[in-house]
C-alpha cells in the first residue's frame, strides 16, 4: 500500500536500469506501491498501482519515476559528462534493510577497519579524524568535507596505501555520493554514487553508479571491486536493531565520528520524513 | 599456472573453487567475470566454454574444461595437490560432494533471491538441507564432515552454512556446525569472500 | 523457573560468539578468554548492530559494525574511531546473567538463585518447529541413558531443547537418534493438527513425569 509519507513521495527514484527494461511489462515496488514498466515502441512507460501513468526521467542510465511531486530534479553529477572517466554500472542489490540506513552506513568512516579490513581501513589506523559538516541550504544537501581515513587498498590496483581525502554529499534522503582523490590520478576526483530505491520500511534496492579517473583496471576489476564493499556492507544494515532508522536521539550513542550521521538525521527530521524511520509505525 | 578460474567475488559456487584452491596453496590464473549486471555468462563467447553459462568455469592448459565447484575441488586434490591433503579415501566423500551439489542447491538459489530479486522461495528446503548437516555433524563429535581431517567435502559443504545470512537464516539453531566453521576458518590459507567473517 | 537454558556449555567454546533468542528477545552469548559466559542484549548501544556478530577479543566482545568493545559487564571499554577517548562509563549496554550449570548455560532476566550443579554429559541441542509447552525442564531415560532435558522458549513459534546425560550414555548413537525422532514427530504432529499435537505432547509430557518419578 502506497505511504502517506508525502516528504518521501515527492521525490525522484532510480527503480531500474534502463537496458533491464524489454517490451515485457517489469514489475517492482516503491514506497510501498506496485508500479509497472515497460519499454513501448512509443518508449518508456510507467504506470502506479491503479493503471495511472507516472512521470519518468532516464539519466545516468537509470530510469526514474515518482509517486508524488518533486520540488526539484534528479542530482547534476558533473563527472558523468566528463569523457574521460570510466562509467562502472555496478548493478542493483535487494537489502532488507531501511534505505535510511543504508545512506548512513554509506557516509560512516568508522567502520571501514571492521567491515572493509584490508582494504577501507585496517587496525590499527582506525581514528577518524574531525571533519565538517555543512547544511546547504539552498540547495537542500547535506554535505561532510574534509574527511580523511587511512586506506590500505582504496581501489582496486592500490597496493601501498593512502591517506584518502572524501567529501560526502546528500543530495535527497535516499541519494548519497562520495568525492574522493582518485588513486591513481591523484590530481582528480572519482565520484561514486548509490541510488536507493525504497521498496517497504525495511526493504530497499540500491545502485552504485561510478565515475572513475583510472586509465589502469580493467572495467571488471572495477566493478567486483565496488560489488564486494557493497556485499560486505549489506550484512551490517541487514542486521541493525531496530531495521528502521531511529531519528530519536536518545536511541542510539554517536560519537563525534558519526558527525554525519547525527546530521542526517536532523535534516530528516526537519524534513519531516518518516518512510524507513524507527519512530513511525503508520506507512 | 596449473589452470585458469573464471571468477567473480561474489559468487557462492566459484567461492567454493576459490577456497579450494587457497587451501591447497595452488598457483592459478584468475578471469574476473561480469555476471551482473554485464550478462557476460549469457554472452555466445562464455556459453561456447560452459553451456550452462554460469560460474565456475574451470580451464587447464592441456584441454581440460570443468564447470561444477565439486568435480573442479576433485580434480585439484587429486590431480594437482601433490600431497593430496584434501582428498579422503573414505567412498562417503562422493555422497558429501553430491549433498553440496543437490541438497545444498537451495541454499545458492535463496542467495541468489535474497541478493538480486526471485520469485520461489527455496529457504525451507535450505534450511531443511542444513539441519541435515547440523544431525550429521552432531554424531560422534566429528571434527570434520567425514571424520579426523577436512576433505573437499568440508570444502564444498562451507559456502551454504557460512553464508546463509545473506539470505536471512541465522546460525542460531546450527551449534556443531558454527564450530565446524569456525575450524575450517581457521585452517592455513583459508580465504574470506564478503559475508565470512574477519577476526575468527 | 527463572533461569532459563540456551545452549550446551560444551557448544560455547572460549572466544565463541553466539545468537539465541528467548520469548523473542534476541541475546548475544560468548565465552571470554578465562572461560566466563555472558550473555548482552543483542543490540550494540552505538548504532544497534547486532552483537552476535562480533568477535570476541580476550576479556571482550568487539562489535562488528565499528569495533567498540564491550567487558564482561558490559560496559564499553575501547571506541576504536577515537583511540584516546576512555569511553564515559554511561556506554553501559544491558547485559543478562548467565550461569554455567550441570553441563549447560543459563540465562534470566532477574535475580533469581542459579540451578543446580550436577555433573553431566552434553548430548545435544534440538531446535525445535514449535512452541514450548513447558519452560521446567525435565528428567526423563531415554536409550537407557537418564538424561536433563532443558527447554528454550525461543519465539511463538520455536523452541530448542538442551540435553544432558546424567550418566555417561549407555549407547550414544541410539540416544541421539531416539531424540531426533521424536523432534520429527512432534514437528510432523504440529504441522498435521496443532490440538491434536498439543494433546499428544500433554500425554507424553505426563509419561515423563510417571517415568522420573519411577527413576526416582
Amino acid at each position: 500500500m502506497r505511504t502517506r509519507d508525502r516528504v518521501a513521495l515527492d521525490e525522484w527514484y532510480a527503480v531500474a536500469s534502463a537496458d533491464e527494461l524489454g517490451p515485457a511489462p517489469w514489475p517492482t515496488r516503491l514506497l510501498g506501491e506496485d508500479i509497472t514498466l515497460a519499454r513501448t515502441p512509443a518508449g518508456l512507460a510507467a504506470h502506479d498501482a491503479a493503471g495511472a501513468p507516472l512521470p519518468l526521467r532516464e539519466r545516468y542510465g537509470l530510469v526514474f519515476t515518482t509517486l508524488g511531486a518533486p520540488r526539484g530534479e534528479i542530482v547534476e553529477i558533473a563527472e558523468a559528462v566528463e569523457p574521460d572517466r570510466r562509467f562502472v554500472p555496478c548493478g542493483w542489490t535487494l537489502l532488507r534493510a531501511s534505505g535510511l540506513r543504508v545512506v548512513e552506513n554509506f557516509l560512516d568512516m568508522a567502520h571501514f577497519p571492521y567491515v572493509h579490513a584490508d582494504i577501507l581501513g585496517a587496525e590499527p589506523r582506525t581514528e577518524v579524524a574531525p571533519y565538517r559538516v555543512e547544511f546547504r541550504r539552498e540547495a537542500d544537501e547535506l554535505w561532510a568535507r574534509g574527511c580523511r581515513f587511512w586506506q590500505p587498498r582504496a581501489a582496486a590496483t592500490d597496493t601501498t596505501g593512502t591517506m584518502m581525502e572524501i567529501d560526502y554529499r546528500v543530495p535527497s534522503p535516499f541519494v548519497v555520493m562520495l568525492y574522493r582523490v582518485a588513486p591513481s590520478q591523484p590530481h582528480r576526483r572519482d565520484c561514486i554514487a548509490l541510488f536507493i530505491q525504497p521498496m517497504e520500511a525495511t526493504l530497499c534496492r540500491a545502485v552504485p553508479l561510478m565515475w572513475l579517473a583510472d586509465d589502469i583496471s580493467t572495467h571488471t576489476a572495477m566493478l567486483h571491486f565496488e560489488q564486494a564493499i557493497f556485499l560486505q556492507d549489506r550484512v551490517i544494515v541487514e542486521n541493525q536493531r531496530p531495521l528502521a532508522l531511529p531519528l530519536d536521539p536518545r536511541a542510539e550513542i554517536p560519537t563525534r565520528a558519526d558527525s554525519s550521521s547525527v546530521a542526517y538525521r536532523r535534516w530528516l527530521k526537519e524534513k519531516g520524513l518518516r518512510f524507513g524511520t524507527a519512530e513511525w509505525t503508520g506507512a | 599456472m596449473i589452470g585458469t578460474l573464471h571468477d567473480w567475488e561474489l559468487d557462492d559456487e566459484a567461492y567454493k573453487v576459490r577456497l579450494g584452491l587457497a587451501l591447497m596453496g595452488l598457483a592459478h590464473a584468475r578471469v574476473a567475470v561480469d555476471v551482473r549486471p554485464g550478462q557476460e555468462t549469457e554472452a555466445p563467447a562464455f556459453r561456447a566454454r560452459n553451456l550452462l553459462a554460469r560460474l565456475p568455469l574451470w580451464e587447464e592448459p592441456g584441454g581440460v574444461a570443468l564447470r561444477d565447484p565439486q568435480a573442479i575441488l576433485a580434480r585439484l586434490a587429486w590431480h594437482h595437490d601433490p600431497a593430496r591433503r584434501f582428498w579422503s579415501e573414505d567412498p562417503a566423500q562422493a555422497d558429501w560432494l553430491f549433498f553440496a551439489a543437490r541438497e545444498l542447491w537451495a541454499a545458492r538459489e535463496a542467495r541468489q533471491a535474497a541478493l538480486f530479486g526471485g520469485p520461489a522461495d527455496h529457504a525451507p528446503a535450505a534450511r531443511a538441507a542444513l539441519r541435515l548437516l547440523e544431525e550429521h555433524m552432531a554424531d560422534r563429535g566429528r571434527d570434520w564432515l567425514l571424520g579426523a581431517a577436512p576433505c573437499i567435502a568440508d570444502i564444498a559443504c562451507f559456502p551454504a552454512f557460512q553464508l546463509s545470512r545473506d539470505w536471512g537464516l541465522d546460525h542460531e539453531e546450527f551449534p556443531r556446525l558454527r564450530r565446524w566453521a569456525r575450524r575450517l576458518r581457521a585452517l592455513p590459507g583459508f580465504l574470506r569472500m564478503p559475508g565470512v567473517p574477519d577476526h575468527g | 523457573m527463572a533461569w532459563t537454558a540456551v545452549a550446551l556449555a560444551a557448544d560455547l567454546g572460549v572466544g565463541d560468539v553466539a545468537g539465541t533468542r528467548i520469548d523473542g528477545e534476541e541475546i548475544a552469548l560468548w565465552r571470554d578468554a578465562g572461560g566466563t559466559p555472558h550473555a548482552f542484549e543483542d543490540r550494540c548501544p552505538h548504532r544497534g548492530m547486532r552483537l552476535s556478530f562480533g568477535f570476541a577479543r580476550g576479556d571482550r566482545l568487539a562489535c562488528l559494525y565499528h569495533g567498540w568493545q564491550f567487558d564482561g559487564a558490559g560496559r564499553c571499554r575501547a571506541i576504536p574511531a577515537h583511540p584516546d577517548l576512555s569511553p564515559p562509563a554511561t556506554i553501559t549496554l544491558r547485559r543478562h546473567r548467565c550461569v554455567e550449570r550441570a553441563g549447560l548455560l543459563w540465562v534470566a532476566f532477574a535475580e533469581a538463585p542459579p540451578p543446580a550443579d550436577a555433573p553431566a554429559w552434553p548430548v545435544l541441542s534440538l531446535f525445535l518447529d514449535r512452541p514450548a509447552t513447558t519452560r521446567e525442564p525435565w528428567r526423563e531415560r531415554i536409550a537407557g541413558t537418564p538424561l536433563l532435558l532443558a527447554p528454550q522458549p525461543r519465539s511463538p513459534t520455536q523452541s530448542a531443547w538442551h540435553v544432558v546425560a546424567l550418566a555417561p550414555p549407555a549407547d550414544a548413537a541410539a540416544l541421539r537418534a531416539a531424540l531426533h525422532a521424536r523432534r520429527r514427530a512432534l514437528e510432523r504432529f504440529a504441522d498435521e493438527q496443532p490440538a491434536a499435537s498439543e494433546r499428544r505432547h500433554a500425554m507424553a509430557g505426563s509419561s515423563h513425569l510417571r517415568s522420573a518419578r519411577e527413576a526416582g
